[in-house]
């Protein structure tokens, strides 16, 4: 490449040298890519973050207003089986409860959600479980909706929900790791041999039997800053999952957070005693509200144990039930 | 071609500098091989779960929850978050087993194919020492029907 005297002639970039600033160029798109990318979920996790406090305060609301927290299921029900399963009773989920608070009044009012409405008493009320809400979706997860495949309702169509609420931390099925039988939840010994307990007679806040006591926010043993009230799911995964069913409306932190099998892959989404739990698509953890309102992101690497706990109202016999 | 000499250099510095980032182990408590077969009644068990529960009772208060999946032949082998093994010390184990879920029946629970007692984690019965050397079979279960 000898300078060439010829007058005018300008120096020019050489071929060599072109292709190293490429290269350069090429080198901080890539490490900035990622980073635009991280952005875009951070604020997707911060939407998601959003809706959880939306819940969280519309369960305030309700709770100011009944002095009891929203409950699952009919006060009307008697015994812990009518729990489930399927559309044709009153078994109207927590979230169903809680729409006038969360600016849904028009869809709970469609949907007559009370102690004696059927899930499926009418075109009118089919057509309202089938709505989306637009908070109930957390934006990192791409969840179909309204869906056909819900536990107990297919093929009804039901809206689908990112949220759950938070059941406690015993659990009686599934493999061996997910079985965790204290403390008991508010009806005392577990039923039969840990089996079912933390579905019939979970020790946290939200189950699907828990329209047999009445639990209001200050009855919160182990303080609400320090109790999770609902966790995030991912539908595909999990059939139990839609917002206007109790049974699909709950989880348990027995079975730990995102879980897998031992080997990496995906449990079948309706292997419930493996995936009646909690789980995100954000990056190494899951968001959840707390009673008093807060959000926190947990890790998936917490220890077992101390999510749990985490999970429980406080194990006793928190509050007297209505009968 | 001088010029653009230094140019490549840069590059290639820049490269080592990047891929430096990556590599590195992790340590973690040292953990022994444990594996076993499953029988229920002497007929091999061809799926199901292990769990090793640190025996507190017996002075062993590891945070850690071993844990092995079984296989059609029966055998399971514990894994400690995910290592293979588990440490040294003594252990209650649980034993639990299920069909299926049934997809006409989504929220019924699957049969168990092993007495719901060996999975009850209040309730432990079957323990287990996890050893340096162990004999032959000795972290084989055999379950009463």
């Amino acid at each position: 490449m000898g300078a060439r005297t010829v007058t005018g002639a300008r120096r020019a970039f050489t071929l060599i040298e072109l292709l190293v600033v490429i290269a350069i160029i090429a080198i901080l798109i890539g490490l900035l890519l990622p980073a635009v990318q991280k952005v875009r979920e951070a604020a997707a996790r911060a939407q998601c973050q959003n809706n959880l406090k939306q819940l969280a305060l519309g369960v305030h609301g309700f709770n100011d207003v009944h002095k009891t927290l929203p409950h699952n299921g009919s006060r009307n029900f008697t015994t812990q089986g009518q729990s489930c399963c399927g559309a044709g009773a009153p078994r109207w989920s927590w979230i169903a409860r809680i729409l006038p608070y969360i600016e849904q009044d028009n869809l709970f009012k469609q949907a007559s959600v009370s102690e004696t409405t059927n899930l499926n008493a009418n075109a009118v009320v089919l057509d309202a479980i089938s709505r989306t809400i637009p908070i109930l979706l957390c934006p990192s997860d791409n969840a179909i909706t309204p869906r056909t495949d819900a536990a107990n309702l297919s093929p009804i169509r039901v809206g689908t929900t990112n949220y759950k609420g938070v059941s406690g931390g015993n659990w009686g099925n599934g493999e061996t790791r997910w079985r965790w039988g204290s403390p008991n939840g508010p009806f005392g010994s577990p039923l039969g041999t840990a089996n079912h307990s933390g579905i019939l007679n979970g020790n946290g806040i939200f189950f699907r039997a828990d329209y047999l006591r009445k639990l209001a926010i200050n009855q919160i043993r182990d303080g609400t800053s320090n109790t999770f009230m609902i966790g995030e799911v991912i539908p595909s995964l999990d059939i139990h999952t839609s917002w206007p069913y109790s049974n699909n409306a709950c989880g348990t932190c027995g079975i730990g957070p995102n879980s897998k099998r031992v080997n990496g892959t995906d449990y079948a989404a309706n292997d419930w005693p493996n995936v009646y739990s909690f789980r995100s698509r954000h990056s190494n953890g899951l968001q959840f509200a707390l009673g008093d309102g807060s959000v926190r992101f947990v890790s998936e690497t917490i220890p077992i144990a101390r999510y749990r706990a985490l999970c429980s109202v406080g194990g006793g016999e928190i509050a007297s039930s209505d009968n | 071609m001088a010029r653009s000499l230094p140019c490549s250099l840069l590059l290639l510095a820049i490269v080592l500098f990047v891929l430096a980032g990556c590599g590195g182990g992790s340590g973690g408590p040292s953990l022994t091989p444990v594996s076993g077969k499953v029988t229920v009644g002497g007929k091999v068990l061809t799926r199901g779960s292990v769990s090793f529960r640190p025996d507190k009772a017996r002075g062993n208060n590891d945070p850690s929850e071993p844990f092995g999946d079984i296989g059609p032949d029966g055998v399971y082998k514990l894994y400690t978050g995910k290592n293979l093994g588990a440490p040294l010390g003594k252990y209650v184990v649980l034993v639990a087993a299920t069909e299926e879920v049934d997809p006409n029946k989504p929220s019924d629970t699957p049969k168990s194919l092993v007495n719901l007692k060996y999975s009850d984690p209040d309730m432990p019965i079957l323990q287990l020492d996890v050893v340096e050397n162990p004999k032959p079979g000795h972290y084989d279960l055999d379950i009463p029907k």
